[in-house]
């Protein structure tokens, strides 16, 4: 275990009487990606704005890197690197200015950092364009920029790959995984995309109406146990499941599926060669992220 | 500190609005000097005309004719007791520069520097100032770009601060600049710059009478450095209250809207309601210092030159007071 970089504890937030976060709690270790799924209005930017200072939670604590966010901001925000809802800069300035502007605010954030941030997103050859001409792609690069150059060991990133093209989104996803990997620094992700996290995260937590659902590791979720056949006899299939295995079965489409221990299943597909049913196809069914998703947050009403 | 405000007035220089102002600036003084000019030109007509005399006229006979013009106006029944006062007092005021040999009438680059301040106080140059700071914290919450600046390792009331403190500077040069661009215009207008004639100041009225035992004769130029100063206070008042709007309403048009409705609403006070007592506390009613000084000058019953200057710093005070709570506390939700 190392060390937890953020730490949630009874984190909740009131608005206007309407409590929008209920009480959640969560924590990131050193070199760890989480994912922060939710619908549409479950409360995860509220509570990205809560751990980046923009706005105060009700109660409960909020820690990065050990200092709370309310009592010690700044030396909790030094570590703190973000993007918060799209990359709003300063249009009326070139890159470079707006980086240089961002880095005199942060302690000890030299040139070279500047540079090699700038380095980083890829991003050179138009640093000293005024940023009104960029394109949302290159605001999102530069937004990135903006939020490494002070080599924080929290990046918060809410909707990061927003307006970026799939080849965009790629290097964004190598940039992230070897930043974590070089730096050891934690990330933090809200994002839409199912696929995104599942293939950028360590783990995830799942949000709704302001209380978190499921805190998990990525890789448990998805492994489950469940299998799918194609069979040419799928009726006679799911008797023969029943009868010899005591397994309950359902077939859905082409599939036959069923939750099997996977150190039975070769034990089981011998037995239906012997019965004489022939096997096109054997699989471990893969939950998506997405299933998951949509399985939990069941029932979406903005509440 | 010191490179936050450098950033601040960067942000301000990028967004080229001082330029506009020197712009607006530039025009309106040429077209003030312009008509100054010419009013006076048709001051002189008038005065050859009906005495008679040639091209070399004697300003002392026309002095002496607006006197009698002024007198006359103070026996007309139309006349309303309110402003008998004032009239009284600018008598005795030409009766002093008469008596003392100083001259009022014929324009030069200070008088015209001066009296350009005079007037602008009361609108213009809040208006010039409201431009400026209207959007220095709405501005950030309008472009989204206040979540940059307040995720960094800073405290709030610290971007605050340097953006309140590069409001200051900027409106120190723009008064500066107003100053600057005056001169300029009224030197090549009028030719002559009179920065050492004397000004007579420290008339005091009392009972309707001019007392002349305080006045104190300075120098042109140090009468418009007392001007300005004077001009660049009130200017600082209205940035400050300006500041707060920003601050609370988070948006660009609705901050510069509501100061300037304000601003031109205080005007509408000050003649419709002034038996009303309690509209003399109202920032923009005291926003005319350089006035006191001719001496002839009380809008509202009760006024004076310390009066106004403690009325505009209270004011400042408490709206840097409710901005930097405001600011630090809020939650910020663009």
């Amino acid at each position: 275990m190392g060390k937890q970089t953020l730490l949630l504890e009874n984190v909740t937030k009131t608005i206007k009487g309407k409590e929008i976060i209920k009480g959640i709690s969560f924590s990131i270790n050193e070199g760890e990606i989480l994912g922060f799924l939710g619908p549409n209005g479950a409360g995860k930017s509220t509570t990205l704005r809560m751990i980046v200072g923009l706005s105060t939670p009700t109660s409960g604590v909020i820690k990065i890197c050990g200092h709370s966010i309310t009592k010690n901001y700044v030396q909790a925000m030094s570590n703190v690197g973000c993007i918060i809802e799209g990359p709003d800069l300063y249009n009326y300035m070139s890159g470079m200015d707006n980086l240089k502007m961002l880095a005199v605010m942060s302690k000890d954030v030299t040139e070279k950092d500047i540079f090699d941030a700038v380095e980083l997103v890829g991003l050179e050859n138009r640093i000293n364009d005024n940023v009104s001409t960029y394109s949302l792609g290159m605001k999102q690069r530069l937004g990135l920029a903006q939020a490494l150059i002070h080599h924080p060991k929290l990046l918060i990133l809410d909707e990061p790959t927003n307006g970026l093209d799939p080849s965009g989104i790629n290097e964004f996803r190598n940039v992230i995984k070897s930043l974590v990997k070089e730096r050891n620094i934690s990330v933090l992700i809200s994002s839409h995309l199912m696929s995104e996290v599942e293939l950028l995260c360590d783990k995830v937590s799942i949000i709704k109406n302001g209380t978190i659902l499921k805190n998990a590791v990525v890789e448990e979720l998805l492994n489950t146990q469940e299998v799918f056949w194609v069979l040419d006899d799928n009726l006679k299939g799911k008797e023969l499941l029943k009868n010899l295995w005591g397994i309950n079965s359902y077939i859905i489409g082409e599939k036959l599926e069923a939750a099997v221990d996977l150190t039975r299943l070769s034990q089981i597909n011998k037995s239906f060669l012997e019965e004489g049913l022939m096997l096109k196809f054997v699989d471990n069914k893969h939950k998506t992220l997405e299933d998951l998703f949509l399985n939990l947050t069941e029932g979406n009403k903005i509440i | 500190m010191l490179k936050l405000i450098e950033n601040e007035v960067l942000k301000m220089l990028c967004k080229k609005k001082l330029l506009l102002i020197s712009g607006i600036l530039l025009i309106l003084i040429s077209l003030f000097a312009y008509g100054e000019n010419h009013s006076y030109m048709n001051t002189i007509k008038r005065f050859t005309q009906t005495t008679g005399q040639t091209q070399n006229y004697d300003w002392k006979s026309l002095v002496n004719q607006q006197i009698t013009d002024l007198k006359s106006r103070l026996n007309s029944p139309y006349n309303k007791d309110s402003s008998k006062n004032s009239t009284n007092i600018k008598i005795e005021q030409l009766q002093y520069y008469l008596d003392h040999n100083m001259n009022p009438i014929t324009p030069n680059a200070a008088k015209f520097t001066i009296k350009f301040m005079q007037q602008a106080v009361l609108l213009f140059l809040p208006l010039l100032v409201i431009v400026l700071a209207g959007d220095s914290v709405s501005g950030e919450f309008s472009t989204k770009t206040i979540k940059v600046l307040l995720t960094r390792a800073v405290p709030r009331w610290k971007i605050l601060l340097s953006k309140y403190i590069s409001l200051l500077i900027m409106t120190s040069l723009v008064v500066l600049e107003a100053a600057v661009i005056s001169i300029i215009v009224s030197t090549v207008m009028f030719h002559t710059g009179g920065w050492n004639e004397p000004v007579a100041t420290g008339f005091r009225s009392v009972a309707g009478k001019l007392d002349a035992s305080n006045v104190v004769k300075v120098y042109q130029w140090q009468y418009s450095i007392l001007v300005y100063g004077l001009g660049w206070f009130a200017a600082i008042t209205v940035v400050t209250i300006s500041f707060m709007v920003s601050v609370l309403v988070r948006n660009t048009a609705t901050s510069i809207g509501i100061m300037m409705a304000t601003l031109i609403g205080g005007e509408f006070l000050q003649l419709f309601l002034e038996d009303w007592p309690l509209v003399k506390y109202f920032f923009v009613i005291n926003l005319n210092l350089p006035k006191y000084l001719t001496g002839s000058f009380q809008p509202i019953e009760g006024m004076s030159l310390i009066f106004s200057i403690i009325v505009l710093c209270v004011w400042s005070i408490v709206a840097l007071a409710v901005s930097f709570r405001v600011f630090t506390k809020q939650d910020v939700l663009v």
